[in-house]
């Protein structure tokens, strides 16, 4: 097994983020022209995509801070070598929240209970009894709110970590005191403030449909593509890393058993939220779907079942390839990929206009949103070590053998 | 007539280490009597992973198969019903029935998979006839070294055993039957 103390060791794991913080800085200049451009041509359709890229890039960093959480909580030691990367995702969350500063202003393009445009009567009454809750102020409101929630949790579980590492290592069992503490009485507070963000954001696109279980549905979707981030992030950082691998194939194996769990949980979720409605069959419910399923969006759909679910799912079920990091790695991205799919498949059709193949103002908004938070992480863990070096329980981390 | 060697030890570490080294000089017929299972034992007998998960996959497959076709058949063809107007056929409806017989039967596979690929419920078998052998289900470890071994013989074995301090080595000859 690798020395962990030796100096050598220490100053290879340090991350040198320049390629990736320059190449997604790139990404991001040519994403923003774009948006720009579409912003003055085709203002809703980029109102459109730029949320379909906050929503999908937030998810995914809730998604991290929430599994980051868990594992204090149930005092997991397998993953300290790929804590910090899981830190990584979860410290975007400032970018984050300066990326919806622009939502802010396009609010009226995006949300028919601000713009009240093409509002049947009966539907303007409805939307009255809601303005207490769907107003602007409020809602602007409770965004800052959340974020400032996630923030604080994200910034001191890194910051502890990160403190962590200037250390001297004092060779005591780790006990996390703080982190569990704190994870285990803000998990439930950070969890609410993602359900009402799902709400705000995507659900009260149709302001007068409601799914009490959508924020799981969210939630869901979040949490898997983090999961499949975490091992495309563990399989390149693992490369990086020359000699001895610290990130093995039972870390992978660990990822790949959560990746299938919450595959499953993300079928589960969005079938019983489609079987309920489909059941109950009330207008005001199912319009959710008919507006899902037609004009080509029913290939999307399909697309999410077979491509979210069933393939995964039965490539997941094979033990002999979630010990293989390349593999697990693609597995991962593609799971990222179809997250996208997902949230977009939340997002555009409420907006008649829009089909069901991304358009030119998704894709730039995507870069623009997605390259932004990229560099800033990147940037953030410039000159840090990308294994908590001096944690107590790395050793052990290392060592984890997978159950049989 | 079976013949074997059956070795007592006091804790799964002792057992592992004999195991390893007698699989290193070349024996292949060993297995391991043992109050409980551990993964060290386990990997010292270089035993391999069980084909188990994959019948209770093809349990689970034929099961869900069985049940989602059972559904078209009866309200999809045979008796088509008419639910508000929805459509005979309709997959959305027929998914937990095809989910929970895939649970059932993967289940039953598993259960009686477990007994069928462990040899349960057989009354006898020539172990039993060892002396001592009934701590096997109390605190000890037994190594057993089958007689078809290609490297199993009685003296020689039982002495390479005695290296590792085993507590008792019985060699059993065979008996007439029960």
């Amino acid at each position: 097994m690798a020395s962990l103390d030796s100096e050598e060791s220490e100053r290879r794991l340090v991350f040198d983020g320049r390629k990736l913080f320059l190449g997604s800085a790139i990404v991001a200049l040519v994403g923003w022209l774009a948006v720009a451009i579409g912003w003055a041509i085709a203002t809703v359709d980029t109102y459109v995509g730029y949320l379909t890229a906050f929503a999908f890039v937030t998810s995914i960093a809730l998604g991290g801070l929430i599994f980051l959480m868990i594992t204090y909580v149930v005092r997991a030691r397998w993953n300290v070598v790929v804590r910090r990367l899981n830190e990584a995702i979860t410290s975007v969350f400032p970018v984050l929240a300066v990326l919806f500063v622009p939502l802010a202003f396009g609010l009226d393009h995006l949300y028919v209970w601000v713009s009240g445009t093409g509002l049947s009567s009966e539907a303007a009454e409805l939307l009255e009894h809601k303005r207490p809750y769907l107003n602007v102020p409020f809602f602007i409101g409770r965004t800052a709110l959340y974020f400032a929630v996630w923030i604080v949790v994200a910034f001191l579980l890194r910051h502890w970590s990160l403190a962590r590492d200037r250390e001297a290592p004092t060779g005591a069992a780790p006990e996390y005191d703080r982190e569990r503490t704190l994870s285990s009485a803000l998990l439930p507070i950070v969890a609410l403030a993602l359900t009402f963000a799902a709400f705000d954001w995507l659900m009260s696109l149709q302001p007068l449909w409601y799914s009490t279980i959508f924020g799981v549905y969210y939630f869901a979707g979040g949490f898997v593509a983090s999961l499949g981030l975490l091992t495309v992030l563990a399989f390149a950082a693992r490369r990086s890393i020359p000699g001895e691998p610290w990130i093995r194939p039972p870390h992978f194996h660990a990822l790949g058993r959560l990746m299938l769990g919450f595959t499953v949980f993300w079928a589960y979720i969005a079938f019983f939220q489609v079987l309920l409605i489909q059941i109950a069959n009330k207008p005001e419910e199912v319009e959710f779907y008919v507006e899902r399923t037609r004009h080509g969006w029913g290939a999307v759909a399909a697309l999410l079942f077979f491509g979210r679910f069933v393939l995964p799912f039965f490539v997941l079920l094979l033990r002999s390839i979630k010990f293989d990091g390349k593999l697990m790695a693609i597995v991962g991205g593609w799971i990222v990929v179809l997250h996208y799919v997902d949230v977009f498949w939340l997002v555009a059709p409420s907006h008649a206009t829009h089909g069901p193949i991304p358009n030119v103002w998704d894709l730039a908004a995507l870069a623009a949103v997605g390259g932004t938070t990229v560099a800033f992480g990147a940037f953030l863990l410039r000159g840090k070590a990308m294994v908590p070096v001096n944690d107590p329980a790395l050793l052990q981390s290392i060592e984890y053998r997978s159950p049989l | 007539m079976p013949r074997m060697l059956l070795a007592e030890f006091s804790g799964p570490t002792e057992l592992a280490e004999a195991a390893r080294a007698l699989r290193e000089q070349g024996y292949r017929e060993l297995d391991a009597h043992t109050p409980y299972s551990t993964e060290a034992v386990r990997e010292a007998l270089g035993l391999p992973r069980s084909r188990l998960p994959f019948a209770i996959f093809v349990g689970g497959v034929v099961g869900a198969a069985l049940a989602y076709g059972l559904e078209w058949l009866l309200v999809g063809y045979l008796y088509p019903l008419d639910v508000g107007g929805r459509p005979p056929h309709m997959p959305l409806a027929f998914v937990p029935i095809t989910f929970e017989m895939g649970v059932l039967l993967a289940s039953f596979t598993a259960f009686f998979g477990v007994l069928v690929l462990g040899r349960l419920v057989k009354l006898w078998d020539p172990v039993f006839e060892v002396d001592g052998i009934e701590s096997a289900s109390v605190d000890r470890f037994w190594l057993r070294i089958d007689g078809n071994d290609p490297r199993f013989d009685p003296e020689r074995t039982r002495e390479e055993l005695g290296r590792f301090r085993p507590l008792r080595v019985e060699l059993y000859e065979g008996s007439p039957s029960p």
